[in-house]
């Protein structure tokens, strides 16, 4: 189940989507006719299926085809997947920032911290070492850097 | 070792013949090392193999191997059935997928680089399921105290209370919630595919695979779908099985090697996710079995080492495998 949080900016519409995205979401309901510029926060979509991945694909491709200009923001883990794995997901939206996963054995805890694309192209693809807030930390970048940071690459 | 067992392994790599090892003392059989075409072939002429382990990494290897078995027993010979061979390969699935063409393809995975010892016992325990033929149910890869349980579906309504009935188990058996996710994701493919692309007619003709994946239908008897899941601490297995039998080896194996990072994905009308889901599933990390039994079932398998972090999960050693039985 997918539900969605509408918030009106100066520049256009701020959609935040929670949840799964799939065969039972239907982008049109959901987010309405808006003006300006989209942007969709995807830091609380938990998983995408395939059927999930052709609605959207549909959605964007025919806001790009009617001239609106949207974005991305903290996209999460399987907005990623798909980002690298499909070379025309964003449909010609810009990703401005993802999250980036990072996990502590010794903690046992999981995390993810927020970081522009701006930023890591500007570090050469690099992730940039964090700690959680317990001083014996020692988190990781939870991924492969270069498989993950792939659909950044020119 | 005096087992009347046979595994064959076509292979100069020293890897592959340590792994074999484990595997071969899994499944009980004598491990023959051939490290060319002609000899492995000269070995099938005369001996029952259990498995055929062939090194495909390079192209030529294989075409050498079909041509010299094409030859000498025939491609379709019962001493080199597909539910028999096992490619090997230094590269994943979706960068090989020449090797998805070969007539003889029937299992595949990329060569291990570490751990060859836990993943070729793991192995061994898919190639003795195998041996049995009529099924690669749960319980041959799970330990003794992996309980599996079972449910029926009835209506494809209850596909997305299943899924997140799993997810919901993963996260009680302490799995990191985005390794939950990834699971999750791969049991919804493969629940899709048994409730709308499974059922056809008495031709082999589709019902349902053009329908909207968001209606609900009654799944009446042989439409019905079953799900196991079990957990051993270790490993995860999902099985979902269909009562049709009626999956398309082609198709298939196009679908779960298709790389769309090269070239743009084009959305068509009434096909639904269109392959996407199981090139997912298995770039996702898991090794995925496909058990189709012709005009009976088929049983979609999925198979996950429970590691702690997403990073050595996603680089798990894993299989694929296609069996068709007809």
């Amino acid at each position: 189940m997918l539900t969605v949080n509408k918030q009106q900016m100066n520049q256009g519409l701020l959609v935040e989507l929670n949840g799964t995205i799939e065969e039972n979401v239907h982008f049109e309901q959901l987010i309405g006719p808006f003006e300006g510029e989209l942007t969709v926060k995807c830091r609380g979509i938990t998983r995408i299926n395939s059927v999930g991945v052709k609605t959207w694909m549909r959605y964007f491709q025919n806001l790009k085809m009617q001239g609106k200009t949207f974005r991305f923001i903290e996209c999460s883990h399987p907005i990623i997947e798909q980002l690298n794995m499909i070379s025309n997901f964003a449909c010609g939206g810009e990703v401005t920032s993802i999250l980036l996963p990072f996990s502590c054995l010794k903690c046992q805890n999981e995390f993810v911290v927020n970081c522009p694309t701006q930023d890591l192209k500007a570090r050469g693809l690099q992730v940039p070492s964090v700690k959680c807030e317990k001083p014996e930390c020692g988190a990781q970048f939870d991924d492969d850097p270069d498989e993950y940071l792939y659909f950044l690459e020119d | 070792m005096g087992a009347d067992k046979n595994i064959l392994l076509v292979s100069d790599h020293p890897d592959d013949a340590s792994f074999l090892a484990e595997v071969s003392q899994v499944v009980n059989a004598n491990l023959k090392v051939a490290p060319n075409a002609k000899e492995s072939v000269d070995f099938l002429a005369s001996n029952d193999c259990t498995a055929v382990f062939v090194d495909v990494s390079k192209t030529a290897t294989l075409r050498g191997f079909e041509a010299e078995a094409e030859k000498r027993l025939g491609l379709f010979s019962d001493r080199l059935q597909t539910n028999l061979i096992h490619f090997i390969s230094d590269r994943e699935l979706s960068e090989n997928r020449e090797v998805t063409l070969s007539p003889l393809f029937g299992s595949f995975y990329q060569r291990p680089t570490a751990e060859l010892e836990q993943n070729g016992q793991f192995y061994g325990r898919f190639v003795l399921a195998g041996e049995k033929k009529a099924t690669h149910e749960l319980s041959h890869f799970l330990s003794p105290q992996g309980k599996v349980q079972k449910v029926v579906l009835t209506n494809t309504s209850q596909k997305q209370e299943a899924a997140e009935a799993v997810r919901e188990y993963l996260i009680a058996a302490k799995i990191p919630a985005r390794i939950s996710n990834i699971i999750t994701n791969a049991v919804d493919e493969i629940l899709m595919n048994a409730m709308f692309d499974a059922p056809c007619d008495e031709f082999g003709k589709t019902l349902y695979s053009a329908t909207a994946r968001d209606q609900a239908r009654p799944l009446k008897e042989q439409e019905q779908v079953t799900m196991s899941i079990g957990f051993d601490g270790f490993y995860v297995g999902i099985s979902v099985t269909d009562g049709y039998g009626s999956l398309d080896r082609g198709r298939l194996l196009n679908h779960v090697s298709a790389n769309y990072r090269d070239q743009d994905y084009q959305i068509r009308a009434g096909q639904a996710g269109a392959g996407l889901g199981l090139a997912t599933i298995h770039s996702g990390g898991g090794s995925l079995i496909y058990h189709c039994e012709a005009r009976t079932k088929t049983e979609a398998t999925l198979l996950y080492r429970a590691y702690p972090s997403y990073r050595e999960f996603k680089n798990q050693f894993k299989f694929f495998s296609a069996k068709f039985y007809v």
